[in-house]
């Protein structure tokens, strides 16, 4: 019975913070996150992004200019709800590097202090070209990579230039981030089989988390091997990442809903990006989401006749996607969101007739 | 010895801040133990007031300019460093301290300790938000008995199973000997491993490594067991590099306007770059680019 207590006055706890939290706090973006190309010379079966050679199994081969970039970049550079971080990753954003050094410089030029990128190192398969790229990268001001390497990997990077990316990063001062995903088949050991000690022991980080079922995952990788990750009444709003798709269009992360196509903020090249943010920080869905968390709306999407079995999911991330990639899921819950919209004008305008009856009729 | 300022003294926020203060969000303590008193260099009561003043002041910071609002997320507290767990409730108070004005609190431990059972003390309180788990080196490991080994794993098996956020700190090659990296809980857990084996400091002799790049993503306050507040670990015990004590008003430390004895924009932007710095080691375990740092610095001939 106490337990019973005091497990009602935590979930009331709760509510009262995330209620708080929706009403005044602006959203706040731990980084700018460009997702330059939906191309990837990999094909990975775990990929959310579902990344390949002729581009996303989702949003198509698409990609975006650098001229296009340039003006998001400099503009963030100085948004005070995006922390000062610049991350590039694709796809494969290196296949096309003097485009990401241009970026790169461009970032360090408009004040980032911390620019990174996401790559598969395919670049590094020789020392040579190894250093004579960290070397441009660290002179470009990039201060991180991360590096995707994992079983799914294997096949299409050679291990040599996994190893030749983390000594040329450790000669240039470039902290690197070795990220590897995992499910019940495949481990973090089975990741760092043949990896060099020597090399690994310069990686500044090496982290690990399981496969969540986004993209090419739901359909490519076992769903029984599966680990859950985290509950799915959990928020996101400390890790929202101000996300640049392949196609230009901006979400509020790059966990998933940057791979979806029915729910548009705005795209950059119609769109500064500061004004496709201050629009999302307005916007009642995204602070629904973000603060009462994605499982907010299953209530929505059941009355609209949508039941979403929570077993089904292992992750807010693979919830949330697996919500937004559905086009009849979104109008129902853009339709439940626009008529509470409809109905606090409704109820703001009755409260200000029944307080200032003499301007009853003015307006109108 | 020092005291701490009163806490009832109210802190003159109209003394101006260091325009680069909002950078230094979390607080990193390095701690020292007075068996005598079974207490924390420096004391408990010292740590807490201090993270409590540096709070306020901070979030003064924020509440001055709603644009930085979102300053508030993922800031913490760390205890630095192995921390012996028969001081377990010293931890737990700083951790609610910690918590009861929204900072995380993390510690690292090494489970050889023989308090170790008190960490699922510090667990159950809920004070711990991060948990850093020291790994011993190989040479370390290699002389263990099947039984020592059997004991470390279920201690880290008991650990992962209290859905924490878990940092492996340590030798790669030691867990893959204790097959860590094989364990259904730790595959199934969003786990950190921070590389470290004592080759690398000296590996390298002969590799002149390049200029490193900046110390932003690594700013933090440090405070060392003297109280002495650093930007960096790499500076900890130069005392050109103190920004303040914990035992003055924030006001009169470097955060609050007082003059630095060197460009800490610069710092974060372009790392250390002239011979004010210090050139000695003056921690173990210093993060690889704090290496690179020094490798630097002491490669260029002085004029």
């Amino acid at each position: 019975m106490q337990e019973t207590s005091d497990s009602t006055e935590k979930i009331a706890s709760q509510l009262i913070q995330r209620m708080s939290l929706f009403q005044d706090m602006p959203l706040t973006f731990n980084a700018l996150v460009v997702e330059k190309t939906a191309r990837c010379n990999a094909q990975c079966a775990m990929c959310y992004q579902s990344a390949g050679p002729r581009g996303s199994d989702e949003i198509g081969d698409v990609e975006i200019a650098v001229a296009d970039l340039l003006p998001v970049i400099d503009s963030a550079a100085h948004d005070p709800h995006i922390q000062s971080r610049l991350h590039l990753t694709g796809g494969e954003a290196f296949m096309k590097l003097n485009d990401c050094l241009i970026l790169f410089e461009r970032a360090k030029a408009a004040g980032f202090l911390d620019i990174t990128s996401t790559t598969n190192a395919f670049w590094a398969k020789k020392p040579k070209n190894a250093l004579a790229i960290c070397r441009d990268l660290h002179s470009a001001g990039v201060t991180g990579l991360e590096v995707s390497w994992d079983f799914w990997h294997k096949p299409f990077i050679p291990i040599e230039a996994i190893n030749n990316c983390l000594m040329a990063a450790a000669k240039y001062g470039i902290g690197v981030n070795l990220r590897l995903l995992t499910t019940k088949s495949h481990s973090i050991e089975e990741a760092l089989e043949g990896l060099d000690q020597n090399a690994l022991s310069r990686a500044g980080r090496i982290s690990s988390g399981p496969v969540f079922p986004n993209g090419r995952a739901s359909r490519d990788i076992d769903q029984n091997s599966l680990f859950k990750s985290g509950s799915l009444d959990d928020n996101c709003h400390t890790s929202l990442n101000l996300t640049v798709n392949a196609g230009g269009d901006v979400f509020p992360c790059c966990a998933g809903l940057d791979q979806t196509n029915h729910l548009r903020f705005g795209n950059i090249r119609t769109s500064s990006i500061s004004d496709i943010a201050a629009s999302m920080n307005k916007s009642l869905l995204i602070r629904t989401i973000v603060f009462h968390g994605i499982s907010a709306l299953l209530p929505v999407l059941a009355r609209a006749g949508f039941t979403l079995e929570r077993e089904n999911y292992n992750s807010i991330c693979n919830l949330c996607w697996s919500i937004f990639k559905e086009p009849e899921h979104v109008a129902a819950i853009l339709a439940h969101f626009s008529s509470l919209e409809s109905e606090a004008v409704d109820n703001a305008i009755a409260v200000l007739e029944k307080q200032y009856p003499s301007l009853v009729g003015v307006a109108g | 010895m020092n005291s701490v300022p009163d806490q009832q003294e109210s802190i003159s926020f109209a003394e101006g801040s260091h325009p680069t203060a909002t950078w230094f969000k979390s607080l990193a303590f390095f701690l020292l133990i007075d068996a005598q008193s079974n207490d924390f260099v420096p004391k408990t009561r010292d740590i807490c007031d201090w993270i409590q003043r540096y709070d306020e002041w901070f979030k003064h910071l924020m509440v001055a300019d709603p644009s930085k609002l979102g300053l508030s997320y993922h800031r913490e507290v760390s205890i630095s460093d192995r921390v012996p767990l028969a001081m377990a409730d010293k931890l737990i108070e700083i951790g609610l301290v910690s918590k009861s004005i929204g900072l995380g609190f993390s510690i690292s431990v090494d489970l050889d300790d023989p308090d170790i059972d008190n960490i699922f003390d510090v667990l159950d309180s809920g004070a711990l938000t991060g948990l850093g788990i020291l790994v011993p080196l190989p040479v370390v490991m290699g002389t263990w008995t099947a039984e020592e080994r059997k004991r470390w794993l279920e201690k880290l098996k008991g650990i992962f199973s209290r859905q924490i956020l878990v940092g492996l700190i340590g030798s790669v090659a030691s867990l893959r000997d204790m097959g860590v990296l094989s364990l259904e809980s730790v595959n199934a857990s969003n786990v950190t491993i921070y590389p470290f084996d004592l080759d690398w400091l000296t590996r390298d002799n002969k590799i002149s490594y390049s200029k490193s790049g900046g110390c932003f993503s690594r700013f933090r306050v440090f405070v060392d067991p003297d109280g002495m507040i650093y930007p960096c670990v790499g500076f900890l015990t130069a005392e050109m590099g103190a920004l303040g004590s914990i035992y003055e008003p924030i006001e009169s430390t470097v955060f609050g306007g007082a003059p630095c004895k060197f460009d800490l924009s610069d710092l974060a932007r372009e790392g250390p770059k002239n011979h004010q710095l210090p050139t000695v080691r003056r921690a173990a375990n210093l993060p690889l680019i704090c290496e690179r740092h020094l490798t630097y610095i002491n490669s260029i001939p002085l004029k």
